[in-house]
């Protein structure tokens, strides 16, 4: 995938100049940056939600995300938001397992680590050629961090992969290459 | 029973008293009756099987007013939700149909259609913008990044209905259904009292009026207050079940 020359203003705020960013199948990057900087403008144009003002883009049409929101539906169960992307309750429990997430539980009874990694078994459930994970292991523990990073890696291994993140041992331990906007 | 209860049954006790103090002090039953002479009113009510049939009747206009009412106010706020014209083109209705008063909305009915369906559409009238406005509101307030979420996920149309729509209408829905049964009954009844369609509890009501039965106009009423209050009630147990239901099946 890639992006080419893309410029992108809000208002009279230039926040994306003649960037340019390409991903080769199964490279997986770290995308660092400092806050207001454009990364997530750069999702966003990736995803599909805002339209570059010039420039060129070749999108994979699969794409599995977590967002820097959990975006779930809070009323229903864990296994609940994750089969909405998969039919496989296998594959989605095996996941939840993986992530130490009790599948039955209720999303608004769990904390936010809880839902972060409901979160994150929505995104891996789903086979998709480009996975964009926004600060995906925000709010959690040093070790649930690292099995949820073992988790990322054992099921997007084939996949290209976005990994937005603040923390330069994160990426420099995830990513294959880290650009910084 | 808890400190709150029991104020509550010494309000309602006090408020009686009160009520039969006044009644005493008036002395004209035909101005106001004693709480005795409605709770007798009340049992030769309940003893007559016209009362039942009229109530009965009564009722189930005032309820298929009430579900048609929400049915086309859900239907015609998803079609606003959807199709941004709809919405403008469909808001001079809906402004006039909220504006317009109850009185109006029967006699304009009593001219065109006569009385036998006359509670049905005005309570129709009366409920359809409620939901409309409710839904609207309700859909307008789905939260965008949950429809980004959709996108990138590609779900389906019923899996945005049951896991998007569905949770962010469903205090509106609730809210829609109390805010909604007591005015179908309170228009209801005024509707039969003008149009007087016979044997319904307006009809009697009016009669009652008539004959100067006093305690019998309050026995009826506090039979409408009873049935308004059992009706909003039952809404909303069968609005929060549907939901209750959705969320386990899902």
């Amino acid at each position: 995938m890639f992006l080419k020359n893309i410029c992108k203003s809000f208002g009279e705020t230039e926040v994306l100049k003649d960037f340019n960013l390409e991903i080769d199948e199964g490279e997986h990057i770290a995308l660092m940056g400092k806050s207001g900087k454009g990364k997530t403008t750069v999702l966003n144009i990736i995803m599909g939600f805002e339209l570059p003002d010039s420039g060129e883009t070749e999108i994979p049409n699969e794409i599995s995300a977590v967002f820097q929101e959990d975006r779930l539906s809070e009323d229903f169960s864990a296994i609940s938001n994750v089969c909405l992307m998969s039919a496989d309750k296998e594959r989605s429990n095996e996941i939840l397992k993986k992530l130490g997430i009790d599948g039955a539980k209720t999303v608004n009874t769990m904390s936010g680590g809880q839902k972060r990694r409901v979160a994150l078994a929505r995104c891996l459930v789903r086979d998709a050629g480009l996975y964009i994970f926004d600060e995906a292991l925000k709010g959690l523990d040093e070790k649930t961090k690292a099995v949820a990073m073992s988790v990322i890696k054992e099921y997007t291994c084939k996949s290209s992969v976005i990994f937005v993140t603040h923390d330069i041992n994160e990426a420099k331990e995830f990513a294959d290459r880290i650009v910084e906007i | 029973m808890n400190k709150n209860k029991t104020h509550k049954i010494t309000a309602v006790l006090l408020a009686l008293l009160f009520w039969q103090i006044i009644a005493v002090i008036l002395n004209r039953s035909f101005l106001l009756s004693s709480p005795l002479e409605v709770a007798k009113a009340l049992f030769e009510l309940g003893l007559s099987n016209t009362f039942w049939k009229g109530m009965w009747k009564s009722i189930f206009k005032i309820l298929s007013g009430f579900l048609s009412g929400a049915g086309a106010g859900i239907l015609l706020a998803t079609l606003s939700y959807r199709f941004k014209l709809f919405e403008i083109y469909i808001s001079p209705y809906i402004t006039v149909i909220r504006s317009v008063p109850v009185a109006s909305f029967v006699i304009i009915i009593l001219i065109g259609l006569g009385s036998e369906a006359l509670s049905v559409l005005v309570c129709f009238f009366m409920v359809m913008p409620i939901f409309y406005a409710n839904t609207l509101e309700g859909l307008k307030s789905v939260d965008i990044k949950m429809l980004q979420m959709a996108k990138i996920f590609k779900l389906g149309k019923k899996a945005k209905l049951i896991y998007i729509y569905l949770p962010a209408l469903e205090s509106f829905l609730i809210s829609s259904s109390v805010a909604s049964m007591g005015i179908a009954f309170k228009s209801g009844i005024a509707a039969e009292v003008i149009g007087r369609p016979k044997d319904t509890l307006g009809y009697f009501l009016f009669d009652a009026k008539i004959y100067l039965e006093t305690s019998k106009v309050f026995a009826i009423t506090l039979m409408v207050i009873l049935c308004s209050a059992i009706f909003e009630r039952l809404a909303v147990f069968i609005a929060k079940r549907f939901f209750r239901l959705i969320k386990k099946v899902y």
